[in-house]
Order: C-alpha cells, then sequence, then structure tokens
C-alpha cells in the first residue's frame, strides 16, 4: 500500500509541478540550433500548456500561424491539439489538428485532423505517414503519393 | 485513523520530493526566457552587385533623377560593347553599322552604351534604343538569350500556386529539382524549361533543400532578374530572365 502510495503521489507530483513553460523554452533553444523558431505567447495551468498566436519560422519564413496550441502532458497519455493552422502555401487552413501518444504503444503517435481541403489521419513511428483522405486541393496533390487508402505524405526518419 | 495519516504524509512527502525534483532540474537545465525569432519584414533581399566594377579606378557616382528618354524607334539594336569610354554598338539598318561612342548616325549621337541599351542625343533630348530580345510569343529560344517576364504574370502564378502547378510537376533529388513534366505551350514551356531539366541553382542559390525552395518562392517578387542553373543532358545551362 506505501508503495503504492509513494508511486501514484510520484507521478502526481511529475505532472502537476512539471515547469511547463520553462520545458517548451528549452524546447524552443533546442529547435533554434535548427533554425526553426516558434513566436508565441504562453500559459499553463495544472495539467495544461497554452501557445497562443503561434508562428513558426523555418530559416527564416513563417511557415505556418497557428491560433491555438494545447499541450497536456500527462506522462501515460499526452495529448497535442492545434486549432486553426494557416500554413502560408496556397492560403491553406487546418481546422483542428491533434497529436496523440498513448503508453499502450509508447513509439507510436496519432495524428487526426480537418481542414477545408481533406481529413488528416496518420501516424508517427519509425516514420512520418499522414493520409490526407476526401482531397480536393489538386496544388497539394501534386506533392503526394498515392495508395489504395488515399494521397499521402511520408518521411522516413 | 493513524494509518490513513500516515499514508498522507508519505504521499504529501512525495509530492513534495517531486516538487523538489523538478525545482533542481529547472534551475540547472531547463531555459528561464522564451526564444523568439525577430522578424524584420525583408522588402529586398537580392542585389545586383557588378563584381567588375569593385576592381576599377571608376568612382561611383550619385544616382540621378530619372530623366525623360524616349524610345528611338525603326533602328534595331544588334549588339552592344560595353567599355568605358571604349563602348561600341551594332545597329541594324539594312546593313550592320558599328557606332563607337560618342559619333553621330543620322544626327543621334551615341551618348551611353548600357548592358541592354544604348543612349542617343539629340536636339539636347534623350533616345533609347533596348538590346532586341525574345519573349514570351516567339517559339525559338536559346540559353544565351535573356528572356523578359512582367511582373503581373509573376505575381498572377505567386498569387496562385494552383496554376503552377497545373502546368509542371518538379521533385527534389539530390541533383536539385528535377522536371518531371512541362504541359505544352505552357509559360514554363515558353520560358526554356524541358522534360528531364534538373534546376540546380536560382539566381546563384543552391537548391539543397525545399526550404530554400520556399525561400526563393518567398522573395521572387522582389527579384529583377531571375538566373536558373540547369542541368540539360548532362551539360550545365543557363536561362536568364528580366522582370519588367
Amino acid at each position: 500500500m506505501k508503495f503504492f502510495t509513494v508511486i501514484i503521489s510520484f507521478l502526481i507530483g511529475i505532472i502537476i509541478f512539471m515547469p511547463k513553460e520553462n520545458i517548451f523554452f528549452t524546447l524552443q533553444k533546442e529547435l533554434k540550433k535548427e533554425n526553426i523558431f516558434i513566436n508565441t505567447k504562453t500559459s499553463s495551468t495544472i495539467l495544461n500548456l497554452y501557445l497562443k498566436d503561434s508562428i513558426i519560422f523555418i530559416n527564416g519564413i513563417d511557415i505556418a500561424k497557428i491560433n491555438s496550441i494545447s499541450i497536456t502532458p500527462l506522462i501515460f497519455f499526452n495529448k497535442i491539439e492545434l486549432k486553426n493552422i494557416k500554413i502560408d502555401f496556397n492560403n491553406l487552413k487546418i481546422t483542428t489538428l491533434s497529436l496523440n501518444h498513448s503508453i499502450i504503444e509508447p513509439l507510436n503517435i496519432k495524428i487526426k485532423g480537418f481542414s477545408e481541403f481533406a481529413n488528416i489521419r496518420g501516424n508517427i513511428d519509425r516514420k512520418i505517414k499522414i493520409y490526407l483522405l476526401n482531397l480536393t486541393n489538386e496544388t497539394i496533390k501534386s506533392f503526394l503519393k498515392k495508395d489504395k487508402k488515399g494521397y499521402f505524405y511520408a518521411q522516413k526518419f | 485513523m493513524h494509518k490513513n495519516f500516515k499514508l498522507f504524509l508519505i504521499s504529501l512527502t512525495t509530492l513534495s520530493f517531486s516538487a523538489f525534483i523538478w525545482a533542481i532540474i529547472n534551475i540547472l537545465f531547463l531555459e528561464k526566457l522564451p526564444i523568439n525569432y525577430n522578424y524584420i519584414e525583408k522588402n529586398n533581399n537580392f542585389y545586383n552587385i557588378r563584381i567588375d566594377k569593385l576592381f576599377t579606378n571608376e568612382t561611383t557616382k550619385s544616382l540621378k533623377p530619372k530623366q525623360n528618354i524616349q524610345t528611338l524607334k525603326g533602328i534595331n539594336l544588334k549588339a552592344v560593347f560595353e567599355n568605358g569610354n571604349n563602348s561600341f554598338i551594332i545597329i541594324d539598318d539594312k546593313q550592320d553599322i558599328f557606332l563607337d561612342l560618342n559619333q553621330k548616325y543620322k544626327g543621334y549621337k551615341l551618348i551611353k552604351v548600357k548592358k541592354d541599351s544604348a543612349i542617343f542625343e539629340k536636339n539636347n533630348k534623350k533616345f533609347e534604343i533596348k538590346l532586341s530580345k525574345i519573349k514570351f510569343n516567339i517559339s525559338k529560344t536559346t540559353n544565351d538569350i535573356i528572356k523578359e517576364i512582367s511582373k503581373e504574370t509573376l505575381t498572377h502564378y505567386i498569387s496562385n500556386p494552383t496554376n503552377i502547378w497545373k502546368n509542371i510537376a518538379i521533385s527534389h533529388t539530390t541533383l536539385g529539382y528535377k522536371v518531371h513534366y512541362i504541359k505544352k505551350g505552357s509559360i514554363f514551356e515558353k520560358l526554356g524549361l524541358k522534360k528531364g531539366d534538373y534546376i540546380l541553382e536560382v539566381n546563384n542559390k543552391k537548391l539543397n533543400t525545399d526550404s530554400d525552395a520556399w525561400q526563393i518562392y518567398k522573395n521572387i517578387k522582389n527579384f529583377d532578374e531571375i538566373n536558373l542553373k540547369i542541368k540539360r543532358n548532362n551539360q550545365i545551362k543557363e536561362l536568364n530572365y528580366e522582370i519588367y
């Protein structure tokens, strides 16, 4: 019983006392080495980290603007939810995009999203594979591969 | 009750311990302040620098306000040779006529030779003849000739990238961007690109990554000239375009 109490209390402590904003600033520092920047306003609660009006710069180019990002790091179940993403290419807009990670599949991140041009489904394990289902935008099609399920973007690490 | 209080104390201690661990990690390893990109709107990232002018004794003249220069019609400028006071031009008037700087032809005095035009003077008025160029509507193309792209055409394609991918298909390779498809009669065919070409550089910038291409795409509206270095049939060629 004591052992169980210690483990549970420790995990709860790790989650609620996690310095989420400072971890994010450290992530920003690491991304800076790759010339990737996320300009944003941060705020946090006991369970979440919120990023508001984020702009992602890669090599000095503003690639995307994201209205709000909510990060929920619960160790066993982690979730990143992005809302109103505007990609600065052909004015693409993604309404919602969520990335889910669970301890049940520790090496797999599931991606799910909805946009004006397609429904987004995918996963990241040892490679990224994202399907754009019911894709209507011809411009994006020319950048993607196609299989029976539909158009997809794939990238190996 | 005593047992429950003991468990409560254990959990409180463990919570404090986890908070302590985070505090140590925070102090020792984590960043305290956000790192933002200082975004400055750049209007002109690319400059046309004449390297040959850097090593001469000629002093740089300050820019004067543009004078009203009329276009001289009826005379066809075939070639220019720009070399200071020894500059000369070749004009086509039924036969080739060589004209040195300060020499007169039909009352027009050649006062200046530019890289793509010649300036004449008559009765204190200035006249310009542009070097003959091949435009889009001419189907015969050679790689050494500068082609013209209007700013409107460029802006149209930047604003409507869908129209680009209807006419051309490219993919990134280790060499550069490979042209897989070009629609017949499209602007890209008229620009001189062919299926199987590898686009290696744009304005002397190598296209190693998608980001390089993206950076050029974002800045292309600021260019006055576009120079493409391509590989065709194992030969390196250059395609030059002037934005007007």
